[in-house]
């Protein structure tokens, strides 16, 4: 079409951006083009509804980024651990209702107000595992008694392994299904981005070999 | 003292102050937002754009040209990610049935009228030429709703958008009139002079 030439300027011109030549250049056009004048007017039409009817948006997001992958990751493992370790702890203390006497017994720290931290945590469940193998090595050094009366005496070596061994079924069980809460909101969160899958696998690796020791690295 | 640049704050995250990043995201989450629902069909794959968007400023900030405009380059990130999700949608179409958004956003939009008109004529006749603005400008082809969204809703200058696209600013152009053109048919077509 010969008015073809005239597209930029009539552009230019419904949007405030055309210099001074050209415009005067297309006013000049506009007086003898019917054409362009109605193209002129038909698309300032459409920008008017355009202004009048702007399509919808559905409410922002509140937080569209959450953070740093590099930074999460290392959080949720940490948050992982540290909930384990809190079962773990919630765990020795009501399987073993003397564990809290011997906590007791302990000098009063002041952090002892703000709760135990993880570290502490995790030593007082360590201590107590340790306390009673010391109770079991001392009961299997003393010479045989009567063998009567076992439910006062306390635990057979048996007894006692097997509650060590369904407390570690506990703990490990916290472990894993607190493993599998931050599993799948990696991998959710990974799934909804649709993007970085090979550093979710690697992610997902460190959780699980930090998380359970019996995993190997194949 | 004024407040850091987008470009000043960019530098600061590419020094590693990851605060920076914050002040940005609320900076331009809402228009970010706003552009990209226009842009895609679904508010959850708006979501997620804007987020990798986000994601890839903070980790591409290296690749920052220096003295480029930051609304530029987040806007070249969230259109390229347009592309994909688009590209992806147009792959599994034929195996996922998902509703045109005229046919999702239209019936709650009647339902609710912009504002009270003790005229239901002119009232029903309102919402007919909103219903079909928007039809229109879901029709327009990618190229065209692109610099049409960015030139109308987000105010950018031709030059910014031809940067934005990196296609010359007559391209920008010749697209804004062919959107206009095509808008223009397609309004005729359902009635709206």
């Amino acid at each position: 079409m010969r008015c073809d030439i005239w597209n930029d300027r009539i552009i230019g011109r419904i949007y405030g951006e055309i210099d001074a030549a050209d415009d005067a250049e297309l006013t000049r056009h506009l007086a003898g083009c019917a054409d362009c004048r109605a193209t002129l007017d038909a698309f300032r039409g459409i920008r008017s509804m355009l202004g009048e009817h702007e399509p919808p948006v559905p409410e922002t997001p509140k937080v569209v980024v959450l953070r740093e992958p590099a930074r999460l990751r290392p959080a949720l493992l940490a948050a992982s651990i540290l909930g384990a370790v809190l079962l773990a702890g919630a765990g020795a203390g009501a399987g073993y209702g003397w564990a809290r006497r011997a906590v007791s017994a302990a000098p009063p720290t002041t952090a002892a107000a703000a709760g135990p931290t993880p570290a502490e945590m995790e030593a007082l469940v360590r201590r107590e595992v340790d306390r009673r193998w010391a109770a079991l090595e001392a009961r299997r050094a003393e010479p045989p008694a009567s063998t009567a009366g076992s439910q006062e005496r306390g635990l057979t070596r048996d007894e006692l392994r097997a509650e060590l061994a369904k407390f570690e079924r506990t703990v490990n069980g916290a472990r894993a299904s607190d493993l599998d809460y931050v599993l799948d909101q990696i991998a959710a969160s990974e799934a909804r981005t649709g993007s970085r899958i090979g550093q979710t696998n690697q992610a997902l690796r460190y959780v699980a070999l930090a998380s359970n020791p019996q995993v190997s690295e194949q | 003292m004024s407040a850091p640049t987008d470009e000043e704050l960019l530098v600061s995250l590419r020094g590693g102050h990851h605060d920076s990043l914050g002040v940005l995201v609320s900076r331009w989450e809402g228009p970010l937002f706003r552009f990209v629902s226009r842009m895609v069909d679904r508010p959850d794959d708006a979501r997620d754009v804007c987020q990798e968007t986000f994601l890839r400023v903070l980790h591409k900030s290296d690749a920052f040209r220096d003295g480029a405009r930051f609304s530029t380059w987040m806007y070249q990130i969230a259109l390229n990610l347009c592309r994909d999700q688009a590209r992806r949608k147009k792959r599994w179409s034929h195996l996922m049935v998902a509703p045109s958004p005229a046919d999702d956003a239209a019936p709650r939009e009647r339902a609710a009228p912009d504002t009270v008109d003790t005229n239901p004529a002119a009232s029903y006749e309102r919402a007919e030429r909103r219903d079909a603005v928007h039809r229109a400008l879901s029709r327009l082809p990618h190229d065209q709703r692109e610099v049409l969204l960015l030139k109308e809703y987000e105010g950018l200058k031709f030059r910014e958008i031809a940067d934005v696209l990196g296609i010359p600013e007559s391209t920008v152009k010749s697209r804004m009139y062919a959107a206009l053109d095509t808008m223009r048919t397609s309004l005729t077509g359902l009635g709206i002079q």
